[in-house]
């Protein structure tokens, strides 16, 4: 009974196309352009350069010394406007292309350590649009230019101490390394693709509610199941034999994105995943994750009563459980209790592992709870949903 | 074979009983035609004798089995043929009767023959490679019908294997279904089109509200009634004597003698008419109507 119910359930699957689309194209397309879109935002050495704009109406030996330690800066462009800098005239400048504008003033040569009052502060005009951590880095880099500027004037005035400001802040003064990395595994730095491999495979693999329910529930309305049932077939057996597939399909996502990120999105441009070798800890983890998304998918498709029901509200708590869960917003940058909130997403706790596996290289000890918490939450939605059927049927 | 006894059953959430005190008797190798207006009770009936409803009213016995004690037996016993087309249309014939067989338990070798067997039976071997989706109404409904012949149960209950499809696919499917009673089959068949049960049947149950209103074989119900008009209103208190020796109804001018359907009986009961002080305008047969008897039977009101 058993082997003809996941025959039957893999004939059905694959030969319907827009479960193909929904399971393994549409998540291969994401992780792509998600791993491009927001490798800037994760990748050393890919800045994302903002041109900014400037006005300098009087250049002079100070003006002209900010704007080169400015223009060592690896995050933005500066390019002086022929526009004034009347607020008309910065918005005309600006338009879609540049971020914010600078004001240089004549005077600035007249601030001294003597005489410390700024009565014409150098002007950072910024569009609406800039996020917030663009222009802090900004404020940050005009600040470090005009202490630079003024400190190689002091020291110039005062060349008798024979200090230079290249001397005082030597170049290797400052190192970055990142944690968690090692020489077999050399993961240095967390891209783009190793964060949104393991987030948008998480969030792909939750789609089999779509086409667990669209059968379940299309089996419910032709007559199929009240035959089945009058056939002898046990409702747990039928389900479980359901469910095999998908579980199956889940590891054929796995695999797929994996190669996606370690093949497709460098083609592209993008960074390459770096997998590791903990292949046991990855299947262990996404088998977890394939059992909580088809108790989740198998609870839908018996509570709803048509097979829109069962696509709209498991699409929306798939996305709902996805924004929770850390999938499209990181969970490091939410607010405190929001990340207390994602423990209840089973898509956090997945996203946890993957993490722990492809980021920090942990072991797979390391990922036991999440593979416990994963398989319990799954475990109690099925049976939920077995219950359910039962006492529909 | 199958007997029924004091079956009631209420739907949860309902206020309604679905079947009332219902008393069925059907023998090996019958076919009932069991009729009744949309929402009477026939579906509940058969979902019980299935075993996808549990009863807690009466009972139910099938070849000795109580099915409260021993509905996997009973199930075993039962093809049941629903209204729906109930398979996969994106499998094909040959795909469905496989996973059919594959989920009853039908061993690997035993199943390809029973699949042949069907497909022939229902003369489906040339469409058999073809994906469901592609059937017409008629070969779907020849499908429903094969998969519920894989397991060579021996009771079949088909629930209006004739909706919607064409004359030729019905007369195909009533021939089939005549053919298994042949074999030895038991079956129960519901339908609303009151001349397949008269030619397919046996025996008929008419069932409304839930409640069972006859049950009869259909030959009684087919005999022919002698209906005498006489000149004058009739005194019912003179035709005692008739009354002794025939099944009779009398209403004004006119008496209607049942089962009169041979030529001693007939002139048995004109030479007691001739006895009897009446003065006789005119006598007439007539066949009792299956149709007309369903209507008075169930009430000529429309149902939902």
């Amino acid at each position: 009974m058993f082997i003809a119910a996941v025959v039957k359930e893999f004939k059905l699957v694959f030969r319907d196309m827009h479960s193909v689309i929904v399971l393994f194209v549409i998540p291969g397309v994401f992780i792509v352009i998600m791993s491009l879109a927001l490798q800037d935002q994760f990748s050393e050495g890919k800045e994302a350069t903002f041109k900014i704009y400037y006005s300098n109406p009087e250049p002079n030996e100070y003006s002209d010394k900010l704007l080169s330690y400015l223009s060592g800066n690896k995050y933005f462009t500066f390019e002086r406007s022929k526009q004034t800098a009347e607020p008309g005239s910065i918005i005309k400048t600006l338009g879609d292309r540049s971020k914010a504008f600078i004001e240089i003033p004549t005077d600035l040569s007249s601030y001294t350590i003597t005489s410390p009052e700024v009565t014409n502060p150098i002007r950072i005009w910024l569009s609406p649009s800039i996020n917030i951590q663009s222009s802090q880095l900004l404020e940050i880099a005009v600040s470090e230019a005009l202490v630079k500027t003024r400190l190689h004037f002091i020291f110039s005035e005062q060349a008798s101490s024979g200090i230079s400001i290249e001397e005082l802040l030597p170049e290797n003064s400052i190192q970055v390394g990142f944690l968690y990395t090692s020489e077999e595994d050399p993961v240095k730095t967390p891209t783009a693709v190793q964060q949104n491999v393991p987030a948008w495979l998480i969030f792909s693999m939750f789609f089999v509610v779509i086409p667990i329910s669209t059968t379940l529930i299309t089996e419910k309305q032709q007559g199929t199941l009240t035959r089945l049932n009058s056939m002898n077939v046990s409702m747990g057996l039928f389900l479980a034999a359901k469910s095999l597939p998908y579980l199956v399909i889940n590891q054929v996502q796995l695999i797929l994105m994996l190669l996606v990120g370690a093949y497709v999105v460098p083609l592209l441009g993008g960074d390459t995943l770096i997998i590791g070798n903990n292949y046991f800890a990855l299947t262990l983890l996404s088998l977890a994750v394939g059992i909580s998304a088809i108790g989740y998918a198998m609870l839908i498709a018996v509570i709803a009563k048509t097979t829109e029901q069962a696509t709209t509200f498991g699409g929306i708590g798939i996305i709902l459980l996805g924004a929770i869960g850390g999938i499209m917003v990181p969970k490091f940058i939410m607010p405190e209790n929001l990340q207390e909130l994602a423990m209840i997403s089973p898509m956090s706790w997945g996203l946890d592992g993957f993490l722990d596996i492809l980021l920090y290289n942990k072991s797979t000890i390391a990922i036991i709870p999440e593979v416990t918490i994963l398989m319990t939450f799954g475990g109690l939605l099925f049976t939920s949903a077995l219950i359910i059927s039962r006492k529909n049927t | 074979m199958i007997e029924i006894e004091n079956l009631s059953y209420q739907y949860p959430n309902s206020s309604k009983k679905a079947l009332k005190n219902v008393q069925l008797s059907i023998n090996k190798g019958d076919l009932l035609g069991l009729v009744g207006p949309n929402g009477a009770g026939k579906t509940t009936l058969i979902s019980l004798l299935t075993g996808i409803l549990q009863h807690k009213t009466g009972n139910i016995t099938i070849s000795g089995y109580s099915i409260a004690k021993s509905a996997q037996e009973i199930k075993q016993m039962i093809g049941y043929i629903p209204q729906e087309y109930a398979f996969y249309p994106n499998l094909t014939g040959y795909e469905n009767l496989q996973f059919f067989a594959g989920v009853q338990g039908i061993k690997h070798s035993k199943a390809r023959s029973r699949i042949e067997y069907c497909l022939d039976f229902c003369q489906l071997k040339q469409v058999s490679q073809q994906r469901t989706s592609k059937f017409s109404g008629g070969l779907k409904r020849r499908l429903n019908i094969a998969i519920g012949l894989l397991a060579d149960p021996a009771i079949f209950l088909f629930d209006e294997p004739t909706v919607g499809i064409d004359p030729q696919s019905r007369a195909f499917i009533l021939q089939k279904i005549k053919s298994l009673q042949s074999l030895g089959k038991t079956i129960i068949y519901t339908s609303h089109y009151m001349e397949e049960v008269e030619q397919l049947c046996d025996s008929i149950a008419i069932i409304d509200n839930g409640e069972l209103l006859m049950q009869s074989t259909l030959q009684s119900l087919q005999q022919k009634k002698l209906i005498v008009t006489c000149k004058n209103k009739i005194d019912a208190d003179s035709l005692m004597s008739l009354k002794a020796q025939f099944k009779l109804s009398v209403e004004d001018r006119k008496i209607e003698f049942q089962q009169v359907d041979s030529m001693p009986r007939f002139y048995q009961v004109l030479a007691e008419l001739q006895k009897t002080q009446l003065q006789i305008d005119s006598m007439s047969y007539k066949e009792n109507n299956l149709e007309q008897l369903f209507l008075d039977l169930t009430s000529r009101k429309l149902r939902d």
